[in-house]
């Protein structure tokens, strides 16, 4: 009997192992957040350590922007002011190495790494004749990509998948089937999506286009929610090729979208508009910013049944810039709910009070971006 | 009987402690004299205090003690709905402010009416650059041209001095018209201006129209990474019943936030967008819906709202 019992444990233990490894890694958050601190002098790049507490300064001070993280976590690249006007820099996550880009245009925004760290995408030259170039850390060359068109920007990389085959493809799938654009599949293609202005000079909107190194296409219109002028804004792909999501105000006011192999959804569906969405790390949720309840709040969506929950929302306090832990389980977010912008930590279902990180001397912190996880010591700084 | 003792000596010392004694805002948060609140007789206006406080409004003839309703507001301070008594005599009003510990004034931060006019004169000052004796002299001209109010989008902001700034906002307490003052496009929450004119972005009403200052600078600026996108979209909301829905804002160029952009002139297009300052190439908004009355130069512009529209009235 008592060997019968102990067999039943072991086995329960053994079915239920990956659920208890998820509980145990997410009882606390660990990892980094890089963010921009301001004060009245700089504006300028931190690390925050979980475990310790401590910050480094990674920044150049001098305006720094957004932070984005390497994909292996070893560096990050953000814009920051020149004399010539606004330039990539790039720096190891414990501020070593730091360099700026050297850019053939003086305006640079929006860097994106590529899947494999190599190449940083971002948008140079001035708005609203901006055009894509891709920066190799390799080679050091800085590289245009796409036709002439210019007035593109926010680049976002889907590079190795069948979904870049798919959409430069010029035959249309079959049936021209959303799903048959999801297809996962190893491709050596390279590209990108971005913003891209749209119309004349009266008439001005926005729209998706795929970006490769020799092309630019508009994004195909049935893959979209619907036919007419609509203006895209803030595409995000999903990882591994599993989705993407973009803004529209396809629908009289600004939603969140969602293209999956099941479909084009509006997710959020609100006549509040909803911004900025964020993809967790599984794919299978949304994070993004609603005005639902008055003031900006950050909600989560699921991909699958589009049910929407509140993560983060105040009534008399602003909350943006949600960023996912690797893991999943927590969203590290921007608030003014008690005065100045300060960083805040929640688990990804809200169920707990957000949790305020006090960074002495650094408040207001802004634009919070959580270290992805570092598969190799190789990696680390 | 009691009680009016303590009021009264609540507010003496109210004809000393006007904002804090470098010229910044305290108690009292908004309105101020760049952003007065304009309210009909009988109805409410709207109040920022750095926390609860007796209020009351004070002209040369009168006194008129504020029934307040209070609610939390942002960062720590508290707002107030304020109604105006229907016998309050049209003008203009200092609004002050008592607790146990501490007194504000603000002059010439309320103008009551007995009616919003249907048509009426909006007087513009824009310009390259600003000083307060330009500044009085322009809202001397605004005054003797009719005009209901002024929108100032020169590029007060532009200055980091604290003493001219300070000089301004002593000619806007002698304003013959309620005045308001929009931020230059670079500024940013830390510097003398907003200690002496509050936040980036707002929005008042007047009579059926809803008006819409802000600052919305391209990237890297901080702005976009704050939380004036949000505000500036709530403001918008806030005016959206409105007749006619006019901005204001120092300039307008193609660079401006996008976030900010897409707010204002693509998912809820503003009517009307009046700027202080013209660049090349950038002489119309590129979406399509928002008209842009813009000036180059240093002269008072004068525009005319009416149920026809929003129109500049050019020299004959």
């Amino acid at each position: 009997m008592a060997r019968d019992c102990l067999i039943v444990a072991y086995a329960t233990i053994v079915a239920m192992w990956p659920v208890l490894l998820t509980i145990i890694l997410s009882a606390e958050p660990s990892g980094a957040i890089a963010y921009t601190a301001v004060s009245q002098t700089e504006q300028c790049v931190y690390v925050l350590d979980l475990a310790s507490g401590e910050t480094t300064r990674i920044g150049t001070g001098k305006g720094d922007g957004a932070p984005r993280w390497s994909p292996d976590g070893s560096r990050l690249a953000f814009e920051t002011r020149t004399d010539k006007g606004t330039a990539i820099y790039v720096v190891r996550a414990d501020g070593s190495e730091g360099r700026l880009i050297d850019h053939a245009q003086a305006v640079n925004q929006s860097p994106r790494w590529s899947p494999d760290g190599r190449n940083i995408a971002y948008a140079t030259g001035a708005v609203p004749t901006q055009r894509i170039a891709v920066f190799d850390l390799e080679t050091n060359t800085e590289t245009l990509w796409g036709s002439e068109q210019s007035g593109l920007m926010r680049p976002v990389w889907i590079s190795g998948t069948g979904l870049l085959d798919r959409l430069i493809s010029t035959e249309a799938p079959v049936g021209r089937s959303i799903a048959q654009l999801f297809i996962d599949r190893p491709s050596d293609a390279e590209g990108l999506l971005a913003i891209g202005f749209t119309g004349g000079a009266k008439n001005r909107s926005t729209d998706l286009f795929v970006v490769t190194p020799d092309e630019t296409l508009p994004f195909p219109a049935w893959a979209l929610p619907s036919q007419g002028t609509y203006a895209e804004w803030a595409v995000e792909p999903a990882r591994r090729n599993r989705g993407m999501a973009f803004e529209s105000n396809d629908g009289g006011d600004r939603e969140v979208f969602v293209l999956t192999s099941e479909g084009v959804y509006d997710v959020s569906n609100h006549r509040a508009a909803d911004w900025n969405p964020v993809w967790s790390p599984d794919a299978k949720w949304v994070a993004f910013e609603s005005f639902r309840s008055g003031r900006r709040g950050i909600y989560r969506v699921h991909r699958g049944t589009n049910r929407v929950f509140p993560i983060a929302v105040s009534n008399d306090a602003d909350n943006w810039s949600p960023d996912w832990s690797p893991d999943g389980q927590w969203l590290i977010f921007v608030s003014n709910r008690r005065g100045p912008e300060s960083l805040y930590l929640t688990d990804y279902q809200g169920d707990q009070p957000p949790e305020r990180f006090v960074i002495e001397g650094s408040a207001p912190c802004l634009a919070p971006a959580w270290r992805p996880r570092t598969r190799s010591k190789a990696a680390r700084p | 009987m009691n009680r009016c003792i303590l009021f009264t000596l609540l507010l003496i010392p109210l004809a000393v402690f006007a904002r804090e004694p470098n010229g910044s805002l305290g108690l009292i948060q908004s309105p101020h004299n760049g952003r007065p609140a304009l309210a009909l007789q009988g109805e409410s206006f709207m109040v920022e205090l750095q926390e609860e406080a007796t209020l009351q409004l004070r002209s040369e003839k009168r006194t008129i003690p504020l029934d307040v309703t209070w609610s939390v507001g942002s960062g720590g301070n508290v707002t107030g709905t304020c109604r105006v008594p229907s016998d309050a005599a049209p003008g203009p009003y200092t609004l002050e402010a008592a607790t146990v510990t501490s007194t504000d004034q603000n002059i010439r931060s309320v103008y009551l009416y007995d009616a919003f006019p249907e048509d009426y004169r909006i007087a513009h000052v824009p310009g390259e650059s600003v000083s307060a004796e330009r500044l009085q002299r322009a809202l001397a001209t605004a005054g003797e041209s009719g005009a209901a109010f002024a929108l100032i989008t020169a590029p007060l902001a532009n200055t980091k001095d604290p003493e001219l700034l300070e000089a301004i906002s002593t000619v806007l307490d002698e304003s013959p018209l309620p005045a308001f003052l929009c931020p230059q496009q670079n500024s940013s929450d830390d510097d003398p201006y907003a200690a002496l004119f509050g936040t980036r972005s707002f929005a008042f009403q007047f009579g059926r129209d809803g008006y819409l200052g802000f600052n919305a600078p391209g990237a890297p600026n901080r702005a976009a990474l704050t939380d004036a996108p949000a505000a500036q979209h709530r403001l918008r909301r806030f005016i959206r019943p409105a007749r006619w829905s006019i901005g204001f804002t120092q300039h307008y160029d193609a660079a401006m936030d996008m976030r900010s952009q897409l707010t204002l002139f693509v998912d809820d297009p503003l009517d009307v967008l009046i700027a202080g300052d013209v660049r090349a190439g950038h002489e119309t908004i590129p979406w399509g819906s928002t008209a842009l009355i813009a000036t180059a130069g240093n002269d008072v512009q004068l525009i005319e709202v009416s149920e026809q529209g929003v129109n500049e009235i050019r020299p004959q």
